[in-house]
């Protein structure tokens, strides 16, 4: 029998789009570089790096701007393996991810690798157990999967509110990053007769600017700004290799900063720096975003999180990012079941050299801060220590009269740690512009990919799929877009009424995820029997315990850590499902027969059957 | 071999090959790092050697095996007349 499928096309010219935009970000460097030589002032020259990328991807938004439902929900499915990997990659490693873990580093040493193992182990399980059976359904939310999955509303409604909650922690807690970044180069509001406060002035620019590049094209925005802002990302690199090659005579930073720790080994020695090397729960030890001074040895493992921790936190990195729901409609966006493994394997690749880029980059910050700063006394502070004083990035304590005292008390911020290395390294001042509009853009690509998330699963889900079935595609792009208003919102109000620590926000937001979703869509594609009801009960109950165990204090079970309270929700989720599949009800016709299919990974997707199916079931229409 | 015979040949393929990989992963990213502190009195490149495999090493591994994992299921595919049509 033969089939016809409809391939979508693929653009014969994304290549050359991409170079563009890298040409003309690359020719702004430059120029910059050259104006600054110039006498252009600096607070001009940090305005324009931080300020022209996100103009770019606001115009890339507009550009792609789409009323297409299939383009705006599921970016037309045509997106090919590479540049598909590329949106996940970005979004993955996302602002809080990337400048939490450099600072991890910087204060806990090498255990901190805990947190990019884990979050590479989930890209690599979810190529691993989810991909071409996931593709085969070809839905476009997580909801919907699990709609295919089982036939039933219910099981969709619920797992749709269930996402909502971590990709609404994720998104707060990059734009609030967002806001904190932005902060140290644009002009106060007052200045510009605004009369906000900065705080708020600042994080609603940057939410702002993440809604609209992807409220006008949806999915459709965010894969190609993703693309754009993942190249805006590697700018990180310019700076990490010049200082590589001024400190180690070598450009390859990733496999040189073995060095770096020696030296930071022995400096620590000498110096007495290391005032804390016990390891402590995971929620102590974990680096927070108030200002602290080095303590911790940079080489001994576990000297920061306790063994236990460690393992636990890569589990729930592991298994929230496999079955983050904000993570999974990325496989939706290839044309092909085969293209999204060929995806899959671009992204083991790509967030490879991210997890061994991020490192190298902490560790030559902590070489460079701690030969200059940590333990020297002040009249031998060098100039660039007064630079980032004014910037606020570091604080020295003014106490003039006890220089060794004061010396030791150098404190450093976990969340701005990345914008050190240029000033430290002497380069010039586009290089700190550089790497603040890297994070800028890592968190920019996280952002808007949990807000089309969200946005998708509101109008497709609950919208589309149980309050009105017969919407107008129009109406569907209307309720999405107005989502996105509203989480942007609702977003900006949270971030004005908490403190919020970016990267204990995410990793919980994960460890919610793997409770919530990990056991339920694991057993959905490998255990036949599973149930309606089994599903609903796993996820409630993974829910609950992990929203629970969140909020404890101490160690309250086991030594599982609060923080990785995954460790706890996933076992009961899984217990939960195969309790309630086994005992109560049979899996109906339906779910065995799209279980059995889901396992094929060819022919005809779910979606597109149940669309055949329902297109054919319609009365004709009246001539 | 009847249609669902095949069918689950495949399918029993595919399940083991992929339970392998998983306990791979695991094995890579949560047992390996245990023995961090014993393998770092061991220097490789300069880094220290537990280190490195844990948070070097290890990933690159999984970035081929995972590769190797891919050809493996296409193979499978094939071998079970699962057409890819695209």
């Amino acid at each position: 029998m033969t089939l016809n499928y409809s391939t979508p096309v693929v653009n014969p010219r994304l290549g050359s789009g991409f170079a563009i935009f890298a040409s003309a970000y690359t020719c702004l460097v430059l120029m910059l570089v050259i104006l600054e030589q110039l006498g252009l002032s600096a607070l001009t020259i940090d305005q324009l790096i931080v300020v022209t990328p996100a103009f770019f991807y606001i115009v890339i938004g507009f550009m792609t701007r789409t009323v297409n439902i299939e383009d705006f929900f599921a970016a037309g499915q045509r997106v090919p393996p590479f540049y598909n990997a590329l949106a996940l990659t970005s979004m993955v490693f996302g602002g809080s991810i990337l400048l939490g873990s450099i600072g991890s580093f910087f204060f806990a040493g090498i255990d901190a690798i805990a947190i990019l193992t884990g979050c590479f182990a989930g890209l690599v399980l979810t190529g691993v157990l989810f991909v071409p059976h996931l593709r085969k359904a070809g839905a476009n939310t997580l909801p919907g999967f699990l709609q295919l999955r089982f036939g039933r509303n219910g099981v969709r409604l619920a797992a749709s509110l269930l996402m909502i909650v971590p990709c609404t922690i994720i998104l707060i807690a990059e734009i609030a990053l967002g806001g904190k970044i932005v902060s140290y180069f644009l002009p106060l509001p007052q200045t510009l007769g605004i009369s906000l406060a900065p705080a708020a002035f600042f994080t609603l620019l940057v939410c702002g600017s993440a809604i609209l590049t992807v409220v006008l094209g949806g999915m459709r925005s965010a894969t190609w700004t993703q693309g754009a802002q993942f190249i805006v990302f590697l700018g990180l690199l310019a700076p990490l290799v010049t200082v590589s090659v001024m400190r180690t005579n070598l450009p390859l930073p990733q496999l040189t900063y073995g060095s770096q720790l020696e030296e930071l080994k022995s400096l620590e020695a000498s110096r007495g720096l290391v005032t804390v090397s016990q390891p402590q729960p995971l929620s102590i030890s974990l680096p927070g975003p108030a200002p602290a001074s080095v303590s911790r040895p940079s080489e001994r493992a576990f000297s920061a999180f306790r063994p236990i921790d460690f393992v636990l936190l890569v589990f729930c990195l592991a298994a929230g990012v496999a079955a983050h729901p904000a993570f999974l409609p990325r496989l939706s966006t290839t044309p092909t079941i085969l293209s999204s493994r060929r995806s899959f394997g671009w992204v083991a690749v790509i967030a490879a050299f991210v997890v061994l880029t991020i490192p190298a980059y902490a560790f030559f910050t902590k070489a460079m801060a701690v030969e200059a700063l940590v333990g020297v006394p002040v009249p031998n502070l060098p100039a660039w220590s007064r630079i980032l004083q004014q910037l606020g990035l570091i604080s020295l304590p003014g106490n003039q009269f006890d220089p060794m005292n004061a010396a030791r008390g150098v404190s450093f911020q976990r969340d701005s740690l990345a914008l050190i290395l240029p000033v430290a390294g002497g380069l010039p001042r586009v290089f700190f512009g550089l790497a603040a509009a890297s994070a800028l853009a890592a968190m920019a690509a996280c952002a808007a990919g949990h807000a089309v998330a969200i946005a998708n699963t509101v109008s497709d889900d609950i919208f589309f799929g149980f309050l009105n079935k017969a919407a107008s595609p129009g109406r569907r792009l209307l309720i999405a877009r107005l989502t996105m208003l509203a989480s942007g919102v609702f977003v900006f109000a949270i971030t004005q009424s908490q403190s919020i620590d970016s990267l204990r926000w995410v990793i919980s937001a994960f460890s919610l995820s793997a409770g919530t979703f990990f056991a339920v869509l694991t057993l959905s594609v490998w255990w036949r029997r599973l149930t309606a009801a089994g599903a609903l009960a796993g996820m409630a109950s993974g829910f609950l315990v992990t929203a629970f165990y969140l909020s404890a204090s101490g160690t309250p079970l086991f030594g599982i850590d609060p923080l990785t309270a995954a460790a706890a929700g996933v076992p009961v989720s899984f217990a939960a499902s195969i309790f309630v599949s086994l005992f109560l009800g049979q899996p109906g016709e339906y779910a065995l027969e799209a279980v059995d299919e889901l396992r094929i990974p060819a022919g005809e997707t779910l979606q597109s059957r149940a669309l055949r199916l329902a297109a054919r079931a319609k009365p004709p229409r009246p001539a | 071999m009847s249609d669902d015979d095949a069918k689950q040949a495949y399918w029993r393929h595919i399940r083991r090959l992929t339970f392998a990989m998983t306990l791979v992963i695991a094995g890579f990213t949560m047992l390996l790092p245990v023995f961090m502190p014993a393998l770092n009195a061991y220097r490789f490149m300069r880094f220290p050697l537990g280190y490195f495999l844990a948070g070097n090493a290890s990933l690159f591994a999984l970035a081929i095996l995972l590769y190797a994992f891919f050809g493996g299921q296409q193979r499978s595919d094939r071998a079970h007349n699962v057409t890819l049509q695209f």
